[in-house]
């Protein structure tokens, strides 16, 4: 079936847990986002740079200093991204940010769903966030 | 109910026409030739999938709808299956109404003759109360949208097209949402519906963006002016594009396009309406396209 949805693969997932189409709409949207602690964010009133440390794999790790690689990379966010970005803080899961843009933007909840989705998998893709997931009643685990 | 969650309940397509119940969303769809399907949802609860098909013959609905059911049942639950013999079913509105038990799929199915064309509803779990409040209110809201000119409803794209407009594709990006129509003789109409009205227009002007959405689309800006639509501020653009019959493909030519573009926002929208085509091809008025 197409869809509007293209089910992005949002949660960071652990060898054997599900994979994120395995999950239902209700335990991808009970997962919280979380800020990558490592970043650091220097925050203006209309915009944000937010540099990530950058991590190579095991065969560009020896060389990275010798050939020079950079070991940040900075993203500046305004406008609506920079909005979400001061939404995650850890306690939000997935649908009250989901709730949050469809009320401020006048949007379905599932045009909001698929655009806050999509926008968290871009900043986890860069390392800015990592989304964990909910078991049960418990605390948060991290997928 | 705020509008913009409004327009999204009317769904009319293929030769049928409901007004969806409240909150309910469409969440997936797949259109081919001779069938289709939507699945809704209302917020992370499956609410129901409808599907059509062409059927040569006037189908029996019941004996279709007991074989649905028993094929659920029987991967669903096996112990269930050997002793089921039928579903309890009512006429509501147009369509036969179709349940087992509560907790178990109920079914709605519609033959339309002058379309040939078997149109099912499958929800998930039957409850009455749910089926008195919610079910059969949008199956007594069916209308047939067969006749010309035919309404196309979806994702709060509203049309009403004349005769020779088809539907040729669907783009729908959340809070962006394209469908275009051709005839036969290629002319080509997109309608659009673009949410976020407020960050898309935070750094350009409505004129700037469509141009921008007609430069993405391959077609070349010629002008624009601003107009009012419906008492909406808007701007009408003409721009051209490379022909796509075999000739004009051949020879390079540019067919004339005409669009309009306007901001509603009370809905927190931005619509647009395209035509582009062979040049002696009249366009329409977006008046009387628009629902």
């Amino acid at each position: 079936m197409s869809s509007a949805d293209p089910s992005p693969p949002i949660l960071a997932r652990k060898r054997g847990a599900p994979k994120a189409a395995d999950l239902s709409y209700a335990e991808r949207l009970a997962a919280i986002p979380v800020r990558n602690q490592r970043v650091e964010a220097v925050e203006l009133q209309d915009a944000a740079t937010l540099t990530v440390p950058l991590s190579y794999g095991p065969v560009l790790r020896p060389l990275a200093s010798l050939l020079k690689l950079r070991r940040t990379k900075s993203y500046r966010l305004d406008g609506l991204g920079l909005e979400v970005w001061r939404k995650v803080d850890g306690v939000a899961t997935v649908e009250s940010l989901v709730d949050w843009l469809a009320q401020e933007h006048r949007l379905s909840f599932h045009e909001a769903r698929v655009l806050m989705t999509m926008y968290l998998q871009m900043l986890m893709e860069r390392g800015l966030v990592v989304v964990a997931g909910r078991t049960g009643a418990g605390l948060p685990e991290r997928l | 109910m705020p509008p913009y969650i409004e327009r999204i309940r009317r769904l009319s397509w293929r030769g049928f026409s409901f007004t969806l119940p409240l909150w309910w969303e469409i969440t997936g769809h797949h259109f081919a030739n001779d069938e289709g399907q939507f699945q809704f949802y209302e917020r992370v609860r499956p609410r129901g999938q409808l599907v059509w098909r062409t059927v040569p013959q006037t189908p029996d609905q019941p004996r279709i709808l007991d074989e649905v059911h028993r094929r659920f049942l029987a991967k669903a639950a096996p112990a269930d299956a050997s002793v089921f013999a039928a579903l309890s079913t009512s006429v509501v509105g147009q369509f036969l109404f179709a349940w087992h038990r509560p907790g178990l799929p109920a079914y709605a199915s519609l033959y339309q003759h002058s379309t040939r064309t078997l149109l099912q509803w499958i929800f998930p779990e039957h409850d009455e109360a749910f089926a008195a409040s919610t079910l059969l209110p949008l199956l007594e809201s069916f209308r047939p949208n067969h006749a010309w000119p035919r309404r196309h409803e979806l994702f709060g794209v509203s049309l009403q097209l004349p005769e020779p407009f088809a539907f040729e594709a669907i783009s729908p990006e959340p809070a962006n949402v394209a469908i275009t129509f051709e005839t036969a003789k290629d002319l080509h109409l997109t309608a659009r519906r673009i949410g976020l009205d407020r960050a898309v227009l935070a750094g350009l002007d409505l004129a700037g963006l469509h141009r921008r959405l007609l430069s993405r689309a391959r077609s070349r800006v010629m002008s624009s002016q601003p107009v009012e639509f419906r008492g909406l501020r808007g701007v009408r653009t003409a721009f051209e594009r490379r022909g796509e019959r075999r000739m004009e493909m051949l020879t390079g030519a540019w067919w004339p396009g005409d669009a309009w573009m306007w901001h509603d926002p009370t809905e927190g929208r931005i619509y647009a309406i395209e035509q582009v085509g062979p040049p002696k091809h009249p366009r329409l008025e977006p008046d009387d396209v628009v629902g």
